[in-house]
């Protein structure tokens, strides 16, 4: 993941120094890496909970039926 | 005896302070089979609108009319999240990329022409977030 935001940074900055983008367009472009980040790490969250959630509810389910 | 009570009062008290944080955690808004529609329809927008930035120069309305649906799509669903109970872990991501749309949007109704690349990275950050939120969505516990 680290890797991937430090292409995209890489590429926004190489199509700034080329003139391809304005410095507006380029302070917004990177503030939406960060944002992205943010993204990716929220939905990475949700992702572990789910998982440790399956773990109970299975363990939860195996002690009821061995009860 | 009463001491006991009021003992016993507090260790309740405090055990449900240490324990809400964790029961939070595990109790997380179901599947919504609507709300990963309409983020993966805000997904399949941005893909079509990728390579129509290319062409923002023979017909700069092409562009902005796929913004436009993006635009319209992602505000609903970043309504539709919105009062989900339990669901702040998709709340945030969403607003997130409203806000990211919001900006693309602003930004054809003000520049009469947006440039070729920042129209590619911007659509690519939207693609990447979505797909994202999409990938989390999915592996939600099904109701």
């Amino acid at each position: 993941m680290i890797q991937e935001v430090a292409r995209q940074v890489s590429e926004i900055q190489r199509s700034y120094e080329q003139g391809s983008i304005s410095l507006d367009e380029y302070k917004e472009l990177i503030n939406n890496v960060g944002a992205l980040q943010a993204i990716q790490d929220a939905s990475a969250s949700l992702e572990e909970n789910i998982m440790y959630r399956t773990i109970i509810v299975n363990a939860i389910n195996l002690a009821s039926v061995l009860a | 005896m009463k001491n006991i009570i009021i003992s016993l009062s507090f260790l309740f008290l405090s055990g449900c302070a240490v324990i809400q944080p964790i029961i939070d955690r595990f109790t997380i808004a179901p599947f919504d089979s609507n709300e990963y529609a309409l983020v993966n329809k805000v997904r399949t927008i941005a893909i079509k609108t990728k390579p129509k930035c290319s062409i923002e120069n023979i017909a700069p309305f092409a562009v902005l009319n796929y913004v436009n649906e993006l635009h319209d799509n992602a505000l609903l669903l970043k309504n539709y999240s919105q009062y989900i109970p339990k669901n702040d872990q998709t709340i945030k991501p969403v607003n997130l990329t409203y806000q990211m749309i919001d900006e693309l949007k602003s930004r054809y109704e003000k520049e009469k022409k947006v440039g070729e690349v920042y129209c590619v990275l911007k659509i690519q950050s939207i693609i990447d977030a979505t797909e994202s939120i999409q990938q989390a969505i999915a592996k939600r516990p099904r109701p």
